[in-house]
């Protein structure tokens, strides 16, 4: 009976062991979960934080243009979210091809203040020469034995640090951010480790200082070429005006009065002024000496030719009794030697009579005028080389009288190489038969023109100068 | 009564710039230019010297007192990272202060109790406040530092006496700083005594629940626990442990935080059943665990761990307690002390943050608040003056 209580205490006391080690068995699990789950939620808060903020600096990068403030918001986060004692942000300097402090933050005395704030290194720096040489990053981490790394990490006065190249990965890094402690607050800030949640979360942050960096600095070249090219373009329109007022200069005030005929120009000079020209000479016994004619090129350039090849025709004909061939012909040799080599210059020149109405002329490679003459258009042939190509050139002359109700046009290139919206040339056919269909009454170069802005349409931009003078015998 | 009391902070790296920050902070807040007393805590990354050297010459000569800290507290905004600091301005017509730093807390501290009584006993007075300290947390034990204190003032009297132990980063092999005026000692202990009308309101609770069941002390010395139900207290306090966590004597530094030992509370605590005691040091050579008291043979403990919802509910009690005895006082500055674990090695930040603005909704959503993450907190539990631990101290000054 007693062996059989025994047995039941026995059975008993087991029974309470075996529950007694199930509850320790639970207190150490409770004991060692509760343990983990705080040391994790402390990792996750601290994961949070970074990433929260890594967020909030990146919008602030984002919102300045001024390198220094970029690179001293990521030094405000080295310190004040990674926890880091100290950082140092290098910029390159290309002017001296040098790594400059552009910011830096964390406690130095006055001392290393002044010093750190004015270190320089070339680009062949042997201190440098390591992050130069990784396109990731440094780590120079307690116990780290390399001498090179531990000679920059005395001159950043930091123990320990972790240094990336800033933007780097293709070309020289445009920077370089440090991050450390130094051997005396090293028990107060995050230790540099690569595994480290702070040296990821740092490496997230230079990647934004680099893209920041990089759009900063695409502004930057941008406003460049901007600044350029608007400082180009006051150029540009300078010149313009200048050959604008060249090209005003050298065309005549007054149209001359004949009587018995009637003589009407018309010029429209382009936006970008080309060399177009035109002139009329009092020459002796009445006659009158007419000169149409364009000059190579555009602008300050094609003006001056232009304005020299006036005043040449002008003392030529002025100097003897010349036929239109031979002035053509000794204005070509004066001005050969004196144009430049890639430009020539057109020229259709022609002598009137007017009581005769005999219109002797020379052409020098000029658009070839035309003549209306009852319903039919003829052209007024003469051969010559332009002025100023080469000298020597001697130039056809030819003769024939305008009859009373005939008339002359003389023009530039600019409108028979005028453009449609569809990309088709105005043309010489076209003039020719708008010359020949051109009827008494409207002046042929009203006529003229109002076809032409018919044929381009609205909103066309005129290429070139376009010149029309039209020479009319006044019908009886 | 008038006081202006104004709580400044900083979280700048630069001692030279965060002292001054958080003083010319505080001293906006309380609309003075020269205060009659000063608050420092401050974490422990800073260069201590010049953190305190701005202070100073911030608020000009005025008497100082505090410490390092594990964290600061600046009312709902607590901060445990190792740069910050809190300044606290005061300035009253009907208070005065005494302060002073005694050193060699280490070596004797009821010594040091009884310089620090000796100093205080010209200013004691039937006005007077109470007492802050601020010793060096490092110190285990601590009762011979109040024994020496409390022994050497009129037992007429009694003294009540807030505060905590200075911080360090929860690191053994370096010193924790207290502040007096313009030096900065170790070892030692700040205090400073007010007096004058001003009524004090306390209140104190811990977040520690046991676990398991009650054990027996079957053998220790002074504050040194042998075996415990007649097997080596290491042993007994690996079965709370993971597998293989013990195996050096620095191991035990983890655990720490979260496994302490509570007794059966003394009679005059009428709102607690237990009292809280820490572990702090094992000794694997010879088995035994240090704790923070002194344990006669016999004596129950059980084995215990915190435990948040109770921190809660304490801290609505306490909120009520103080509330209770302000009557219809509205207070004038807040002092919170409260243990270096009760803060980011137990709560997520939110869950922190929202437990200290709860609380201070509670007593006052306006007042001046400052304190620091401590270890020890010290406070009076009716007439008995003691050193606490995992638990939070609140005075209101009013």
């Amino acid at each position: 009976m007693s062996g059989k209580r025994e047995e039941q205490v026995e059975q008993r006391l087991a029974t309470l062991e075996d529950e007694n080690r199930r509850l320790s068995d639970q207190i150490k699990r409770l004991v060692r979960t509760e343990h983990e789950l705080y040391q994790f939620q402390g990792q996750l808060d601290d994961q949070i934080r970074i990433y929260r903020h890594l967020y909030e600096v990146g919008k602030k990068l984002s919102a300045t243009l001024n390198l220094g403030e970029l690179l001293q918001i990521a030094a405000q986060f080295v310190l004040y979210q990674l926890g880091f004692e100290r950082c140092v942000a290098l910029l390159h300097d290309l002017g001296t091809n040098s790594f400059y402090v552009k910011a830096h933050d964390g406690y130095y005395d006055e001392k290393s203040q002044a010093r750190v704030t004015g270190l320089r290194f070339s680009v062949d720096d042997p201190l440098l020469a390591p992050i130069l040489a990784d396109s990731e990053r440094v780590i120079c981490a307690a116990g780290c034995d390399q001498d090179d790394l531990i000679a920059l990490g005395q001159t950043l006065e930091m123990a320990e640090y972790v240094a990336f190249p800033l933007g780097g990965e293709t070309q020289q890094p445009m920077g370089v951010l440090i991050a450390g402690n130094s051997v005396s607050s090293v028990a107060y800030h995050p230790h540099i480790r690569a595994d480290s949640e702070y040296v990821v979360g740092l490496a997230n942050l230079v990647s934004q200082v680099a893209t920041a960096i990089h759009m900063r600095r695409e502004i930057q070249a941008r406003e460049q070429r901007l600044k350029q090219e608007a400082h180009a373009r006051e150029r540009v329109e300078q010149e313009l005006h200048v050959a604008r007022r060249i090209q005003q200069a050298s065309l005549p005030e007054a149209v001359p009065a004949l009587e018995g005929w009637d003589i009407s120009p018309n010029y429209r000079p382009a936006r970008e002024v080309g060399g177009d020209f035109y002139d009329f000479l009092e020459l002796e016994d009445g006659r009158l000496g007419l000169v149409v004619g364009d000059a190579t090129g555009k602008g300050v350039p094609a003006a001056l030719v232009m304005s020299t090849t006036c005043g040449m025709l002008r003392a030529v004909t002025q100097a003897s009794d010349y036929s239109p061939g031979e002035v053509l012909q000794r204005v070509n040799e004066a001005l050969a030697t004196r144009i430049p080599a890639n430009m020539f210059v057109t020229c259709f020149y022609g002598v009137l009579d007017p009581k005769s109405g005999s219109f002797a002329y020379a052409n020098a490679g000029h658009d070839l005028p035309y003549v209306r003459r009852g319903g039919d258009c003829e052209e007024l042939m003469a051969r010559g080389m332009p002025l100023g190509l080469m000298p020597g050139m001697t130039y056809e002359e030819k003769e024939r009288v305008l009859e009373a109700g005939e008339a002359a046009l003389f023009y530039s290139d600019g409108l028979v190489e005028a453009h449609n919206p569809e990309g088709e040339m105005f043309g010489f056919p076209r003039l020719q038969t708008l010359v020949a269909e051109h009827a008494q009454g409207e002046p042929l170069v009203d006529y003229l023109m109002e076809e032409l802005y018919s044929f381009t349409g609205e909103g066309w931009e005129q290429e070139d100068d376009i010149t029309l003078v039209t020479l009319q015998r006044v019908a009886l | 009564m008038t006081i202006k009391a104004g709580v400044g902070m900083s979280r700048h790296h630069n001692p030279n710039i965060a002292g001054r920050e958080a003083a010319e902070q505080a001293l906006e807040k309380a609309g003075v230019d020269k205060p009659d007393f000063i608050f420092m805590f401050a974490s422990i990354g800073y260069d201590q010297r010049s953190l305190l050297r701005a202070v100073r010459e911030t608020t000009g000569s005025s008497p100082l007192s505090g410490c390092s800290a594990e964290g600061t507290i600046n009312g709902d905004d607590a901060d445990e990272s190792n740069f910050s600091v809190v300044v606290t301005v005061i300035s009253s017509e009907e208070l005065q202060w005494t302060n002073g730093l005694a050193k060699g807390l280490g070596a004797d501290s009821r010594a040091v109790g009884q310089r620090v009584a000796q100093d205080l006993l010209p200013h004691l007075s039937s006005d007077t406040i109470g007492l802050f300290v601020f010793p060096d947390g490092l110190i285990d034990y601590l009762d011979d530092f109040f024994a020496g204190l409390e022994g050497n003032l009129s037992s007429e009297q009694f003294l009540p006496l807030w505060g905590g132990g200075a911080g360090n980063n929860f690191n053994l092999e370096e010193p924790t700083y207290q502040y007096c005026d313009d030096k900065v000692v170790s070892n030692g202990v700040a205090y400073a005594l007010p007096s004058g009308r001003a009524q004090a309101s306390w209140a104190i609770s811990h977040g520690m629940v046991p676990i398991g069941g009650e054990r027996k002390v079957t053998r220790s010395q002074g504050n040194v626990i042998y075996e415990i139900d007649g097997k080596p207290a290491i042993e007994v306090l690996k079965e709370y442990l993971p597998e293989h966590a013990l195996i050096e004597d620095h191991d035990w530094m983890p655990y720490a935080i979260s496994l302490a030992l509570v007794f059966e509370a003394p009679s005059y605590m009428k709102d607690e059943e237990y009292v809280v005691r820490g572990v702090p040091a094992v000794r694997m050579a010879d088995g035994s665990i240090t704790v923070q008291t002194e344990v006669q043979d016999g004596t129950s403990v059980w084995f215990s761990s915190r435990d948040k919802e109770k921190i809660s509910t304490r801290f609505d009690q306490m909120a009520g307690q103080i509330k209770e005895q302000l009557g219809d006082e509205k207070p004038k500055l807040v002092f919170q002390f409260e243990c270096l674990t009760r803060g980011k090695l137990m709560f997520r930040e939110q869950e922190r943050q929202e437990i200290l603005r709860r609380f201070r909704q509670s007593v006052d959503p306006d007042v001046p608040w400052a304190g620091f993450y401590t270890i020890g907190e010290i406070g009076p539990v009716e007439k008995h003056n003691d050193r606490h631990l995992y638990t939070s101290v609140v005075l209101a000054l009013s």
